[in-house]
C-alpha cells in the first residue's frame, strides 16, 4: 500500500495523475482518497485554486487478495460494504472486512473465518515464488479474541493450582495455541504442553513437579 | 445460495485443471452429499496437508447451509 498526493483541479484530475503515474487504467486499485481544499490563498485567487488529494493505492498482491475475497464471500451470499488495511509489509496485509453477516463470517469460535483465511492464503500463493500471507479479521474480532484467549488461560491456571488436577483445553490452532502458551509461560507454578498430533492439537494446562 | 456454485469457487482456485472438475449433487432426506472428483494429478490439492484443505471446505459449506436445517457432506471421489 502506497500514499500518493497530488494537486489538482479537481479529484478526477487527480486520480487521472495517479493512474498515469503507476501506468495502469485499474480504478480498483484505489483504496481511499481523501480531499482537502487548500484554503491558504486570497479569494480573489481561487479561480486557480488546487485541491489538495491523497490518494491510497493497493499494491498489486493486496488488489489480488481483495477481489478474491470479495468474490468468494459472494459465493457465501455476504457482501462485503468496506475493507481497510490494518497493517501490512511486504510480505503481509491484515483487512478488516466489514461485511453484512459478521457472525455467519466468523462462525462458532472463528472457525468459518480461519477456513476462509487459509482458502483465501492457499488460493493466492498458488503458483507464486514469493509468499504473501492474508489476515482476514472481522470487526476487531482477532483482538477479541486474543484478550478471551489470555483470559482463559489465566483462568485455567487457577483452577489446576487450586484442584491440584491438570486440566486438557479443545483443540485449537497453531495460532491460539501460541496465546495459550505464552500467556501462561512466566508461571511458576503451571506449565503447559500441547498433546495430540496434526494442526488442531490440545493444550494441557498442568502443575509443575 | 447454492453450495455448489461455492465449492466449484475455491476448487478452481486450487487446482491445475480447472476443465476436469465435476460436482454432483445426490439429494438426501436430511443431508445432501457433494460429490467432487478432479483431475487425478489435483487430489492433493482439494485435499491437502493432513485434509486441511477439505477440511476448510467442509467448514464454509457447513456454514452456508447451516440455516436451511439440511447437513451437507462433501466427498472426493478419486
Amino acid at each position: 500500500m502506497k500514499v500518493i498526493e497530488k494537486e489538482a483541479k479537481s479529484e478526477e484530475e487527480a486520480i487521472n495523475q495517479v493512474l498515469k503515474e503507476l501506468g495502469t487504467e485499474n480504478k480498483e486499485l484505489i483504496q481511499n482518497i481523501e480531499v482537502s481544499d487548500n484554503n491558504s490563498k486570497p479569494s480573489f485567487l481561487k479561480f486557480n485554486k488546487k485541491l489538495k488529494v491523497k490518494v491510497t493505492i493497493f499494491d498489486q498482491r493486496e488488489q489480488e487478495a481483495v477481489s478474491v475475497v470479495k468474490a468468494l464471500l459472494a459465493k457465501m451470499n455476504i457482501t462485503v460494504s468496506d475493507i481497510k488495511i490494518l497493517e501490512f509489509d511486504d510480505t503481509m496485509v491484515t483487512l478488516d472486512l466489514d461485511t453484512d453477516k459478521d457472525s455467519l463470517l466468523i462462525g462458532k469460535r472463528g472457525k468459518t473465518l480461519e477456513a476462509v483465511q487459509y482458502l483465501l492464503n492457499v488460493i493466492l500463493n498458488r503458483k507464486k515464488e514469493e509468499k504473501f500471507k492474508v489476515i482476514l479479521d472481522v470487526e476487531n474480532y482477532r483482538e477479541k479474541r486474543v484478550k478471551a484467549l489470555q483470559k482463559l488461560a489465566q483462568n485455567l491456571a487457577l483452577k489446576v493450582r487450586k484442584t491440584r488436577k491438570e486440566k486438557i483445553l479443545e483443540q485449537m490452532n497453531p495460532y491460539e495455541r501460541k496465546i495459550i502458551h505464552s500467556t501462561l509461560q512466566d508461571e511458576k507454578d503451571v506449565s503447559t504442553e500441547s498433546i495430540g498430533s496434526g494442526v488442531f492439537k490440545k493444550i494441557k494446562v498442568y502443575l509443575k513437579h | 445460495m447454492d453450495p455448489k456454485e461455492l465449492l466449484e469457487f475455491i476448487v478452481k482456485g486450487l487446482v491445475d485443471h480447472p476443465d476436469d472438475i465435476s460436482i454432483k449433487t445426490v439429494e438426501g432426506e436430511k443431508t445432501s452429499i457433494i460429490e467432487l472428483k478432479v483431475h487425478n494429478d489435483d487430489i492433493g490439492k482439494v485435499i491437502g496437508k493432513e485434509g486441511r484443505i477439505a477440511m476448510a471446505m467442509r467448514t464454509l459449506l457447513s456454514a452456508v447451509t447451516s440455516k436451511s436445517g439440511k447437513r451437507v457432506k462433501l466427498e472426493i471421489l478419486d
